[in-house]
C-alpha cells in the first residue's frame, strides 16, 4: 500500500510545477514555431507583404526604467504594458509560480531542519548505539540519516526555486526591454555609444571622443 | 510603488476579455493557496523526545545465550542455547512478537572503540523468533557452519528485537574451533 507521505506531497506538488513550466514553455515555442512557418509559407507564396503605417508614433515616451520597475514589482506588467496579454499572463503566472516556489521551499526547508535536529538530539539522549526510526507527521518511519538527507535536498530545492524565478524574470526583462527597442526603432536610441578620431595635420593634434548616451 | 503596480495589474485587467481574466485571477488565486496548503510549522526540539514517535516504542530487553557448542554428529555446525525469559517488550509485557538476532565476530568484541559496533550488519548472521519455539525455554538453534580451513576463536552475541527497535547485546559466548 502507498503511503501519502509529506515527502511524496512535495516531490508531486515539484513535478506538476516542473510539468506546467515545461508544458506552458513547450506551446511557447510551437506557437512561435507556428508563427515563423507561417510567415515563410506567405514568403513563399508571393504573398504581399503587409504594409504598415510609418507614421511617426505619437505620445508619452516610455521610460525603460520606469517600464523595467513595473515588470519587477507587477508580475507580467511588462507585457502587460505593451498590451500583450498572453505573455503578461504567461510571465505573470511563472513569476508567482517562482515567488511561491520559493516561499514553500524555504518553509519546507526550515520544517525538515526542525525534523532532523530533533531526531538527532532524540537518537543521542534516547539510544545513541542504535539507529532509531522516528515517526514523521503525515506517516512513515525514517532514520536520522534518511531526515538528513531531506534536510539536504530541501536545501537544494531551494536553489533551484531561486534560479528558476530568476530565470523567469530575466525573461521577463528581456522580453520587456525587446519591446522597449521594438516601440522606439522609429525615435532615437534608448541607448547609444558613440565613438571618433580625428588628426588635426596643421598642430598635429590628435583628437578622440568616446561619448555614451542614454536616454530615460 | 506596490500599490501603483497594483492598480496598473487592476486597470491591464479591465482591458482584458472575460475568460482570459477569469484564467489569470484563478492563476494568481490558485497557486499560493496550492503552495501555502503545503506548508508544515517547523517541529521543537524535543520533539521527538517521546517514545510514542519512535518505531517499536520501548527498547526491549536481551536474551541470555547459555552456551555456544558444536554438534555432536558434525564438529563444523555450531548451535547456540540461550533463554529468552528474560527478553521482554515494555510495550506488550511479554515476548510473543520478539525476534533474536545472532551476531558474530572472529575477535573479541570487547575491544570494540564503538558500542554501536556490536549492532553492525557486518557481524548479522541470522536470526530466530519466539514464535518458531512454541513458549519453550531455553531455545537451540544452528547458527551455521564454520568453514574447515578455519581455526580460532569464535564470539557470539544476541539481541531481541520488537520489529522498530532493537534491545542491548547479550552476553558474549566464545567457542574455540580447533
Amino acid at each position: 500500500m502507498i503511503v501519502w507521505n509529506n515527502a511524496m506531497k512535495a516531490r508531486t506538488v515539484r513535478y506538476a510545477a516542473s510539468c506546467a513550466c515545461c508544458f506552458i514553455l513547450l506551446a511557447f515555442v510551437a506557437a512561435e514555431y507556428a508563427v515563423a512557418v507561417s510567415d515563410e509559407k506567405n514568403a513563399a507564396d508571393g504573398a504581399p507583404r503587409e504594409i504598415g503605417s510609418r507614421a511617426p508614433k505619437t505620445g508619452e515616451a516610455a521610460s525603460p526604467l520606469r517600464i523595467a520597475a513595473i515588470d519587477f514589482v507587477v508580475p507580467g506588467g511588462g507585457a502587460l504594458y505593451y498590451k500583450n496579454y498572453y505573455y503578461g499572463a504567461l510571465f505573470g503566472v511563472l513569476k508567482i509560480a517562482g515567488i511561491c516556489a520559493m516561499y514553500y521551499s524555504y518553509n519546507d526547508w526550515r520544517y525538515q531542519r526542525s525534523l532532523y535536529f530533533a531526531a538527532k538530539r532524540a537518537n543521542a539522549e534516547l539510544d545513541p548505539d542504535h539507529k532509531l526510526r522516528f515517526k514523521v507527521p503525515g506517516g512513515g518511519y525514517k532514520t536520522v540519516e534518511e531526515l538528513h538527507h531531506d534536510y539536504d535536498r530541501s536545501a537544494q530545492n531551494i536553489t533551484f526555486a531561486v534560479l528558476g524565478t530568476a530565470a523567469v524574470y530575466a525573461a521577463s526583462l528581456i522580453y520587456t526591454l525587446y519591446k522597449i527597442d521594438e516601440s522606439r526603432e522609429r525615435s532615437l536610441p534608448t541607448f547609444e555609444i558613440s565613438y571618433g578620431r580625428d588628426i588635426l595635420t596643421g598642430t598635429r593634434e590628435y583628437a578622440f571622443s568616446l561619448g555614451c548616451t542614454l536616454r530615460m | 510603488m506596490i500599490m501603483s503596480g497594483a492598480i496598473f495589474c487592476i486597470r491591464m485587467m479591465a482591458r482584458t476579455n472575460d475568460r482570459l481574466r477569469m484564467m489569470i485571477a484563478g492563476a494568481v488565486i490558485a497557486l499560493p493557496m496550492v503552495f501555502v496548503s503545503c506548508i508544515h510549522d517547523p517541529v521543537g526540539g524535543g520533539y521527538y523526545l517521546d517514545v510514542e514517535k519512535i518505531k517499536g516504542g520501548e527498547k526491549p530487553t536481551p536474551p541470555a545465550i547459555q552456551t555456544v557448542e558444536t554438534d555432536v554428529a558434525d564438529p563444523l555446525v555450531i548451535i547456540i542455547t540461550f533463554t529468552s525469559s528474560g527478553a521482554i517488550d515494555p510495550d506488550t509485557g511479554n515476548n510473543s512478537g520478539l525476534y533474536y538476532f545472532i551476531y558474530y565476530l572472529d575477535a573479541d568484541p570487547a575491544f570494540f572503540e564503538d558500542e554501536g559496533e556490536y549492532y553492525n550488519s557486518v557481524y548479522y548472521v541470522g536470526y530466530t523468533s519466539e514464535a518458531a519455539f512454541n513458549g519453550k525455554d531455553p531455545k537451540s538453534v544452528i547458527v551455521g557452519k564454520v568453514n574447515p580451513a578455519f581455526h580460532g576463536a569464535l564470539y557470539f552475541w544476541m539481541t531481541s528485537y520488537d520489529g522498530g527497535r532493537e534491545s542491548d547485546h547479550s552476553n558474549v559466548v566464545s567457542i574455540v574451533i580447533p
